[in-house]
């Protein structure tokens, strides 16, 4: 098992997209813990949407922020493959969500999104032993968009 | 490296105010992101997410914790001075508009001008001693 992955040029963009995307949902993570009672009680629940936001700022500083013509890039599982996992579950299942909802004219856009994010996540899904074959999240979402696409 | 001491009275204030201001940066890094356009300008994350480093760091020295009594803090001047005057002047402005803007016919409003005053107090005079510390 190899120790680092490549990210394709195809899935590259999306992928970022989709780090962009969960970089909100950290802060926002992190805005419900700020806006509860007892924050300065409990600071320990700051600990988990920190260390999301941190994550994914490091794939970012991996994979370039900045949407670009670049080409594949191969990244560290060890350091990043949680926040790749994540991510590319997250951008999957908002690609499947306008699949669904597409208009005639934009189903062989969406179709193709869908193809390239199962596609790399197939091959995290080998890459990457801590990420569970068994996940029935995982597992029902790549159900769902193989059937979308048959 | 030069140390300020901060007094207890606060340091209780700060701490609220710095949780404040990291609520404020998460705010702001999730509008960026809800543009959708994060990956065309991420230049925009810049600010909030070097605020946000700021805040936890500063929080880090002080203690993010309210402890059943402060102490006072020293913390390494240089490094916190521009995030700490920054994050007290803006909590100043608040207790100032507290101060002023309570509805005096509401209950509990002469006990919250009461207490915007004297934290405005407080601040104003850490505020001094850090206007005039060099670090």
């Amino acid at each position: 098992v190899s120790d680092t992955i490549t990210i394709p040029s195809d899935a590259l963009p999306f992928v970022r997209m989709g780090a962009h995307d969960l970089i909100g949902d950290a802060a926002e993570a992190i805005s419900t813990v700020n806006d509860a009672v007892g924050r300065e009680d409990h600071p320990e629940r700051y600990q988990a949407p920190f260390a999301w936001l941190a994550r994914v700022r490091a794939l970012l500083d991996a994979i370039g922020w900045r949407a670009s013509e670049t080409a594949e890039v191969t990244v560290s599982l060890v350091d990043h493959g949680t926040a790749l996992c994540e991510t590319v579950d997250n951008m999957l299942s908002i690609s499947i969500n306008a699949l669904q909802e597409a208009k005639a004219s934009e189903r062989e856009k969406a179709e193709r999104r869908v193809r390239v994010l199962l596609d790399f996540g197939s091959v995290l899904d080998g890459a990457y032993v801590l990420r569970s074959r068994n996940d029935p999240r995982v597992r029902a979402l790549h159900k769902s968009a193989a059937e979308l696409l048959s | 490296m030069s140390n300020i001491s901060i007094p207890a009275d606060a340091v209780r204030i700060l701490r609220n105010a710095v949780h404040t201001e990291i609520g404020q940066d998460a705010y702001e890094i999730q509008s960026v992101s809800e543009t959708g356009q994060g990956d065309a300008n991420p230049e925009q994350y810049a600010g909030p997410l070097k605020r946000f480093d700021a805040h936890r760091a500063l929080l880090d020295a002080i203690g993010w914790r309210k402890p059943d009594s402060d102490e006072p803090v020293q913390i390494d001047a240089e490094r916190h001075r521009a995030v700490l005057v920054s994050t007290l002047e803006r909590r100043l402005a608040v207790e100032r508009d507290l101060a002023h803007e309570s509805d005096p016919s509401l209950k509990g409003a002469d006990r919250q001008r009461q207490t915007a005053e004297g934290y405005a107090r407080t601040i104003e005079g850490f505020l001094r001693t850090l206007y005039g510390h060099t670090s």
